[in-house]
């Protein structure tokens, strides 16, 4: 066996194989230890007032399906979830499609106007959601001098709120993820349906969101994976009342120290994103497939 | 190559020393003397667990001088947080090496620290300021660092100078009625006061939930996640009545807000005392006592009642006449100002909580 017969594991110089052990060893120490740890103590029992001890015992994943309160808390995670991600890919989608057809100067204004607000923390921009929208914020402060209300409205510690939060902090990735694909798509492409005859609707749902379909796919599983796990806008735009799953996982470790019954909560949360975000994908790029090979 | 090896190991060094610095000076027990050896006082990093903002800017200011007197060598390292989070931080932490030396706590928490075996039995010899502390306030595990006591507050230009907690039901104020996340406690004593005098004495708090209820279902109560988002709710006539301590409350009365007024009620009230324990597995136990004495200095002690309204909880500490009258209370308020079980409350309020969580706040 000479050089030609040995396998190589690289193409450029340096072997791939030591490179990804730094990567793979800190993933492993500081990600999947953690997250062992955790899932072990989910099967441990909870004492109250106290702490846990160790058992093997499913009591805290089935208090969470039976109680009817932690079963409500899920379902409005979802929901607040779904519908920041279609807002966002909505509100997103024609930024995304101009950007993809600018150059030079105005590309890079845009952009640079998209990754600015990425650099503030998300608690920074929630304190502004307050500022803007408690009862004596500017936006009731400016609707009652102007006469179109005569009493305060209620626009903080909503659903409402919570998911119009997420998309001010999502739109930017959105749009970003986006615009790299939209930008593959070749212009002769919309001209060519145009010119064949086709609407511009029909133009759009025929040709351009077909092909955009793989950075819808990524863009709405990361927001969505995001917004399923939104702990601080939750906590400071929902306020107490709205309580979504990462927000309750966070009352029952540190408040009651009910650290089984969290970490229960935090393997549900974890176990429902993957399924619906691997199923949500499998079915569109099914379709997306489909769609490339009747066209 | 040589180069490279040279660079390596020249970086390792700066490391190990750098890595090196200041655990050598903290050590594992952090009692042993100064590296110089000029005196025996403590050394080393005290970590204390406490909450941000003001307070903590407090102890930075005025105790850490006074601290330096007494432990030159000591450096001062703030955990800041939510009690809540420090003690289920401790617990973690509890076979094993802790993070924190100190925490600050309300002495309501302190039987969840002692039941756990968290916190270490005090030596009063190293915090001679104890003989200051007045005799029902002192505790083995807790030294009391500041004192107030739960009042009514009201807007004076919408509210008429209440008497009772009955306002709280009173429907003429629907809407304008403000309470904070975390005060589930205080809700439920005055909810179970309202039916009597002994109810939240040796009776049973729980009859209070049905109270609360009431007041959900009917009042349009706001619940606020922070004392600050409550107190500018007040300062600014979002809402018009609370609840919190007198301390809290008198600093919402300010020139450019609303007028606040606080009350105690005719029913009566509960005292709140908070200060500080030491970690059982403390990294600096010397320090901490140190810090401890520090706490009960009657300039900090001063410090804390101009800044954030909170009494002293030492003798040898007399404030200025008006800044008395501000946050101190009356005889007649003292006489209407009771203690309540701790120890009950803790047996409770896993079960409170959850109900609070669940049938209160939740919409």
């Amino acid at each position: 066996m000479g050089q030609h017969g040995r396998k190589r594991s690289y193409q450029d110089g340096l072997p791939v194989a030591p490179l990804l052990v730094p990567a793979a060893l800190v993933t492993s120490l500081m990600f999947l230890a953690p997250i062992l740890v955790f899932f072990r103590f989910s099967f441990y029992q909870y004492v109250p007032g106290k702490f846990m001890e160790p058992a093997w015992t499913l009591e805290n994943y089935l208090e969470f399906f039976t109680d009817p309160y932690y079963f409500h808390i899920l379902v409005r995670t979802l929901r607040i979830a779904f519908w920041a991600t279609l807002l966002t890919l909505i509100l997103a989608f024609p930024v995304a499609s101009y950007m993809a057809r600018t150059k030079g100067k105005l590309k890079s204004f845009f952009v640079i106007a998209l990754v600015f607000p990425m650099m503030l923390g998300s608690v920074i921009r929630g304190m502004g959601w307050i500022g803007l929208l408690s009862e004596a914020g500017l936006v009731n402060k400016f609707l009652l001098q102007t006469g179109l209300i005569q009493q305060s409205l209620k626009l903080i510690y909503t659903e409402n709120s919570v998911i119009f939060a997420i998309v001010s902090i999502e739109l930017p990735l959105m749009i970003l993820t986006l615009e790299t694909v939209l930008e593959s798509i070749h212009p002769d492409l919309e001209l060519a349906a145009r010119n064949l005859g086709a609407s511009a609707a029909r133009t759009f749902f025929k040709v351009k969101l077909p092909l955009a379909v793989p950075g819808i796919l990524a863009g709405t599983s990361l927001i969505f994976v995001q917004s399923m796990n939104t702990y601080s806008t939750a906590r400071m735009v929902g306020g107490p009342t709205i309580q979504m799953m990462a927000t309750s996982i966070y009352t029952e470790i540190t408040e009651l120290s009910n650290w089984p019954g969290g970490a229960a909560m935090a393997f549900i949360l974890l176990a429902i994103t993957l399924v619906i975000t691997y199923l949500y994908s499998h079915v569109l790029e099914k379709k997306y497939i489909q769609t490339m090979h009747l066209s | 190559m040589k180069r490279l090896i040279a660079s390596i190991l020249a970086a390792a060094a700066i490391l190990s020393i750098a890595g090196c610095s200041p655990k050598g000076e903290s050590g594992s027990s952090g009692s042993s003397g100064s590296q110089s050896g000029e005196d025996s006082g403590p050394s080393g990093e005290l970590v204390v667990a406490t909450w941000a903002g003001t307070y903590q800017e407090l102890l930075q200011e005025y105790l850490e001088p006074v601290l330096a007197e007494t432990a030159p060598n000591v450096t001062v390292v703030y955990a800041t947080g939510n009690d809540t989070d420090h003690i289920a931080k401790a617990l973690a932490e509890k076979d094993g090496v802790g993070t924190y030396d100190v925490m600050m706590i309300g002495q309501l928490d302190m039987p969840k620290m002692t039941n756990n075996d968290l916190v270490m039995k005090l030596d009063p010899e190293k915090i001679p300021n104890l003989q200051h502390v007045s005799p029902e306030y002192q505790d083995d595990y807790f030294v009391p660092q500041i004192s107030s006591g739960g009042v009514l507050a009201y807007n004076e230009n919408y509210v008429e100078t209440p008497d009772s907690w009955g306002v709280f039901w009173d429907e003429q104020y629907k809407g304008k009625i403000g309470i904070l996340e975390t005060s589930r406690m205080f809700s439920l004593y005055m909810s179970a006061l309202m039916l009597g005098p002994d109810v939240p004495y040796g009776g049973d708090w729980n009859e209070g939930w049905d109270g609360l209820m009431d007041m959900k279902e009917n009042m349009d109560i706001k619940v606020y996640a922070t004392n600050e988002q409550l107190g500018n709710a007040m300062a600014t006539g979002e809402i018009w009545i609370t609840f919190g301590w007198r301390a809290r409350a008198a600093s919402w009365d300010t020139e450019e807000g609303e007028p606040i007024g606080n009350v105690v009620p005719k029913e009566g009230t509960y005292p709140y005392l908070s200060g500080a324990c030491i970690f059982k597995n403390a990294n600096n136990p010397e320090a901490a006592h140190a810090f401890m004495n520090a706490l009960l200095d009657p300039r900090v002690q001063m410090a804390f009642a101009e800044h954030m309204g909170y009494a002293p909880t030492v003798d040898n500490c007399q404030l200025p006449q008006e800044l008395n009258d501000t946050i101190g209370f009356t005889q007649d308020e003292l006489e209407r100002t009771k203690p309540v079980d701790a120890e009950y409350i803790y047996e409770n309020d896993g079960v409170w909580l959850e109900k609070w969580n669940k049938e209160f706040i939740a919409q």
